[in-house]
């Protein structure tokens, strides 16, 4: 935890003493006008920051105020305090990374009990545990859950279509679980209330050599897929109410959405049009922006590289 | 325009000038205010839900916010670096670096202690800049620990996104505020623009840095307000 504050202090410090620094970053920046090109200028405006940040403000490159009549002092009375609000702004973000999980979960705790709703500009703070809201394509689909739909084949004996009243009179599972965003966004204690996907799978008769369910939704862009056994977990629903709405909002995904409790969001595809059984996972709309398939919460999307982290998803 | 060494600063209405910003610290600044503004305005609908349904089209917003985000600290590094043209901007930024009790003063009283004489940069102004230069550098931070997620521990990355957000709202509104002040002291945006400022404006709120204007003739200054 604490590298993250050490991270970014060393990066702003330059090594060596001040002289041999101020020796080289004059060679540098009198290298300057010669050179022209935006990078290397880049490079040389972040080392001319670093000296100011870390060096009392009088290394100035009074060789380069040459245009006017730069005396090369500071007025005595006066203090670095730019520099340090900079610094110090850097170390308290830095910190902020390492313990703002825990800083999170209070504030969200204090603005559920002010605002129990959870709606209003109160959810607008920070911490407040909202939802973002994602889309995939450019606007959002709307159906109502008189129109919807749930078409389910693909390797299955009874190809099988389900309207939103036939799904809520099925066996509910009620599930009070995290939803939590791959980037680091995560609503605490979500309630939902869905059809276990086994349910349905069964329903509609798995065939033997199938290993796999794809998904699809009616935006026509958004896939998702799981093997065959993450798929008959028994925390895998197809949700028709969640936050205490049922149907599900338009911006949440509704009517109906996948929710896959033990997964990234990413998984829990919105606005679920179609379930189709096959040999073979699809990867999906987000696994093809570089995210992985089997998206575990806590053992998955780590490492410089994304995808492939995990076991192949043919195997299951 | 400009004020000449040895030449009388306006005691009547007739306008006098004195000149504030060279060319590569107003490209400096507008720069960065187009990146800032376009950060702010995308920003918008990745974060409030009902104009993330309105708008949609999240990938180009992320997009757009990612790149124009990580390219602001690029206009002030490029202009301080260049070592003939960045002479001023970089005079300047000692000067906002450096606090005096006055500038303190400035701050407890938010300029109104009628004895104070700042120089070119008074406290707010000082405050400012450092704010949002320490701001451009936790966004930074923060911002790439969410999009390329993947080396980072999953706490972190929510840690990442409560500050992203707390200090985004920060942002907007000591940007707001800073707009909200150059609407008010149309003397100041002016000065963004043309790089001249009235003396009117400076006798009036950066009286030190007059007082050097006159005298730069003999004594020279730190900001020599004639460059240009």
């Amino acid at each position: 935890m604490e590298s993250a504050s050490c991270e970014s202090a060393t990066a702003l410090t330059p090594t060596g003493g001040a002289d041999q620094t101020r020796a080289a970053s004059s060679s540098q920046v009198a290298s300057g006008p010669r050179r022209g090109r935006t990078g290397g200028e880049a490079v040389e405006g972040a080392l001319y920051f670093a000296r100011l940040l870390t060096h009392n403000g009088r290394v100035a490159l009074h060789h380069v105020d040459s245009v006017g009549p730069s005396t090369g002092t500071t007025p005595p009375s006066t203090t670095p305090i730019g520099r340090r609000i900079v610094l110090g702004m850097g170390l308290v973000g830095a910190a902020g990374i390492a313990f703002g999980g825990i800083l999170q979960r209070e504030v969200g705790r204090v603005v559920s009990a002010i605002n129990p709703g959870g709606g209003g500009l109160a959810a607008l703070i920070p911490g407040a545990n909202q939802f973002r809201i994602y889309n995939a394509a450019g606007t959002q689909p709307d159906l109502s859950s008189a129109a919807y739909r749930l078409n389910v084949g693909g390797l299955v004996d009874n190809p099988l279509t389900f309207s939103f009243d036939e799904l809520i009179s099925m066996p509910a599972t009620h599930l009070s679980k995290d939803f939590q965003c791959v980037t680091g966004w995560r609503v605490p204690g979500v309630h939902w209330v869905g059809v276990a996907l086994s349910e349905i799978l069964d329903r509609a008769g798995v065939q033997p050599p199938a290993s796999a369910v794809n998904f699809g939704s009616f935006d026509g862009l958004y896939t998702e897929s799981l093997t065959m056994d993450q798929a008959r977990r028994p925390d895998v629903i197809v949700a028709y109410e969640m936050l205490g709405t049922r149907p599900i909002s338009q911006d949440h995904g509704g009517p109906v959405r996948l929710y896959v409790a033990p997964m990234y969001g990413y998984k829990s595809i919105k606005w679920l049009s179609s379930i189709t059984v096959a040999t073979r996972a699809v990867p999906g709309y987000w696994e093809q922006n570089g995210y992985d398939v089997n998206a575990w919460i806590g053992r998955s999307n780590s490492g410089f590289r994304n995808t492939g982290s995990d076991k192949p998803i043919d195997g299951g | 325009m400009s004020l000449l060494p040895g030449e009388t600063p306006a005691r009547t209405e007739s306008p006098a000038f004195l000149h504030r910003f060279d060319r590569t610290e107003r490209v400096v600044h507008w720069a960065t205010a187009a990146l800032m503004l376009t950060c702010i305005a995308t920003a918008l609908p990745l974060y409030i839900p009902s104009l993330s349904s309105l708008v949609g089209r999240r990938a180009l917003l992320v997009y757009l916010h990612v790149y124009a985000g990580l390219c602001l600290p690029l206009p002030v590094l490029v202009g301080v670096a260049r070592s003939r043209w960045g002479a001023h901007l970089r005079s300047d930024l000692r000067q906002i670096n450096r606090w005096s009790a006055g500038d303190r003063r400035w701050l407890a009283t938010w300029g109104r202690d009628p004895f104070l004489t700042p120089g070119k940069f008074n406290g707010g102004q000082k405050a400012n800049a450092a704010f949002i230069g320490g701001a451009i550098l936790v966004m930074a931070m923060t911002g790439t620990i969410m999009k390329w997620f993947g080396p980072w521990p999953l706490s972190w990355r929510t840690g990442a996104t409560f500050v992203h957000d707390l200090l985004a709202l920060v942002i907007v509104v000591v940007v707001t505020g800073h707009v909200g002040y150059a609407l008010r002291w149309p003397s100041t945006l002016r000065a963004m623009t043309t790089g001249l400022v009235d003396v009117r404006w400076a006798r009036r709120h950066a009286p030190g840095w007059l007082a050097e204007a006159e005298n730069a003739g003999t004594r020279g200054s730190d900001s020599p307000p004639s460059v240009n």
